[in-house]
């Protein structure tokens, strides 16, 4: 079947999906949400600041963190801060960093912490509410940061040309010429196509946790009571068809035909969310297993989970109790570099309701996801 | 575009460090005055990347009172996905102190990225 008629097969399945009584706001209770968030701070608060600071160095991060409070010792709202601590540790006195640091960063460089404070506009009295998040993760594939993927692409990037001139604006007397070639560039294809075509199933640990808490009126430190934690921890084993073409000259990668990768993923999410007005709190568990077959062309899953309401705490007045049994089957297909239509269809096994959705994800920049 | 110029403690060494958001092959030129332009003086790397296991920090030539040496830092860049914003930062220090950094950016859509950092330093007494 031709790209095109499989885009129309696909999309009319989508729109089949959409005629279903499925809503809107449904979509986020029924498609099982098995990833841990980037910046839990900002998923607690459910805000996406559009300047982040970002904090390099010691002296750099105190200052973002003292500007989110007042000189009268209110917190401030608007506050969206990411910090790595081992960017920290590198750059803590200016000098570039040491064997002992390196050595530490191999564990702690997917470690991130993140504050994030938000006012909400529609309260009755104002309210600010905070966040404090710490994410790690371990393994994965970044291409950024593959050793191997770097040193073939840069056996495809053409040396400097040093002019033996300058005049008094520093520019070269003559104009000096890039070599860069066609052939270069097919062999610095070469290598992304070899090295995706290796990872597309990973391995990878991931834990996260938030704690958010909230101030009625009078936004010091000391009003904030607690709102929420949050505990989310996932792991997949990544199996691919594919090896990375390690130590081949970029010339000489011979890309597999129709590579794929399979990579089961287990995941947990723990909330504690408090009631209010002495209520106590509700505590909920769910835990679900998705197992996708990925191409680079297209993907499918399936998944199922259980989520357990009012988790042992019987004396809470809870919001929602009893238990769900949650399970999907999805998949994506490639149209062009960035652009992939997903569809999904879910159900819970326990209450027999059938929901369902269709919907186009957009992802800018790589060839497909790295991530399932 | 005038040139930057930095000055440096003279008959002290100082080094640049280099750091990339990207994959670079570089090279490291110290320039000496000639005329009212500059010729090459001494080529302190020239062919170096980002991917071998070699630190990319490099002495050069400590200055006599008075003395100008322009350096330059060429880098050709790519990355990993071939469609991301790729930089470079050289960070000059002498005893241990951060005497200037310069950083230039670029974007990678599957062509090559040249970058040039070009900076002007005198021996201070």
């Amino acid at each position: 079947m031709g790209m095109a008629k499989t885009a129309i097969v696909c999309l009319g399945i989508g729109a089949a999906f959409l005629s279903t009584p499925a809503r809107a706001e449904d979509v986020a209770k029924t498609r099982l949400d098995l990833s841990t968030p980037d910046v839990p701070a900002f998923t607690a608060l459910g805000v996406s600041p559009s300047k982040i600071s970002m904090p390099t160095n010691v002296k750099d991060f105190v200052a973002s963190l003292s500007s989110g409070i007042s000189s009268t010792g209110q917190v401030q709202s608007g506050v969206a801060i990411e910090v790595s601590p081992t960017q920290l540790l590198r750059y803590r006195d200016g000098k570039a960093p040491d064997a002992s640091v390196e050595q530490l960063a191999k564990y702690i460089d997917g470690l991130a912490l993140s504050v994030g404070t938000n006012a909400l506009a529609n309260a009755m009295s104002p309210t600010t509410q905070a966040a404090f998040g710490v994410r790690w993760a371990f393994g994965g594939y970044a291409p950024q940061a593959d050793p191997e993927l770097a040193k073939c692409i840069v056996g495809a990037i053409p040396p400097v040309i040093i002019p033996p001139g300058l005049d008094a604006d520093g520019e070269p007397l003559a104009p000096v010429h890039t070599p860069d070639t066609v052939e270069l560039k097919k062999k610095r294809e070469n290598c992304r196509n070899g090295f995706r075509a290796a990872h597309l199933a990973s391995s990878a640990l991931q834990i996260a946790y938030v704690h958010s808490a909230q101030a009625i009126g009078n936004s010091k430190l000391s009003s904030f009571a607690t709102l929420a934690d949050t505990i989310w921890v996932s792991g997949s084993l990544g199996f691919n068809k594919a090896k990375p073409p390690v130590g081949v000259a970029a010339g000489n990668i011979q890309v597999p035909a129709a590579p794929w990768g399979f990579q089961p993923t287990g995941f947990i999410r723990y909330d504690a969310t408090n009631l209010g007005s002495g209520a106590g709190r509700q505590s909920d568990l769910f835990v679900a297993a998705r197992i996708p077959f990925i191409t680079p062309a297209w993907s499918a899953f399936v998944e199922g989970g259980y989520r357990k309401f009012n988790l042992g705490d019987k004396t809470a007045p809870p919001a929602t109790t009893g238990y769900q049994v949650p399970v999907g089957v999805g998949g994506e297909l490639r149209f062009g570099d960035g652009t992939w239509f997903g569809i999904y269809a879910g159900a819970d096994l326990k209450s027999g309701e059938i929901l369902s959705l269709g919907n186009v994800k957009w992802s800018i920049g790589e060839k497909r996801p790295y991530e399932y | 575009m005038a040139l930057t110029t930095k000055d440096v403690k003279a008959q002290h060494p100082y080094t640049v460090s280099l750091s990339f958001s990207g994959i670079a092959r570089y090279a490291i030129v110290e320039y000496v005055p000639d005329g009212t332009g500059w010729k090459t003086g001494k080529v302190i790397q020239a062919d170096g990347n980002s991917a071998d296991a070699q630190a990319d920090v490099y002495d050069l030539t400590a200055l006599a009172a008075g003395e100008r040496r322009l350096v330059t830092i060429g880098a050709n860049m790519s990355s990993a996905t071939g469609d991301e914003d790729v930089s470079v930062t050289a960070r000059f220090t002498q005893a241990g102190e951060e005497v200037h950094s310069d950083t230039k950016k670029g974007r990678d859509s599957g062509d090559i990225v040249v970058l040039w950092s070009r900076t002007v330093f005198v021996g201070a007494a």
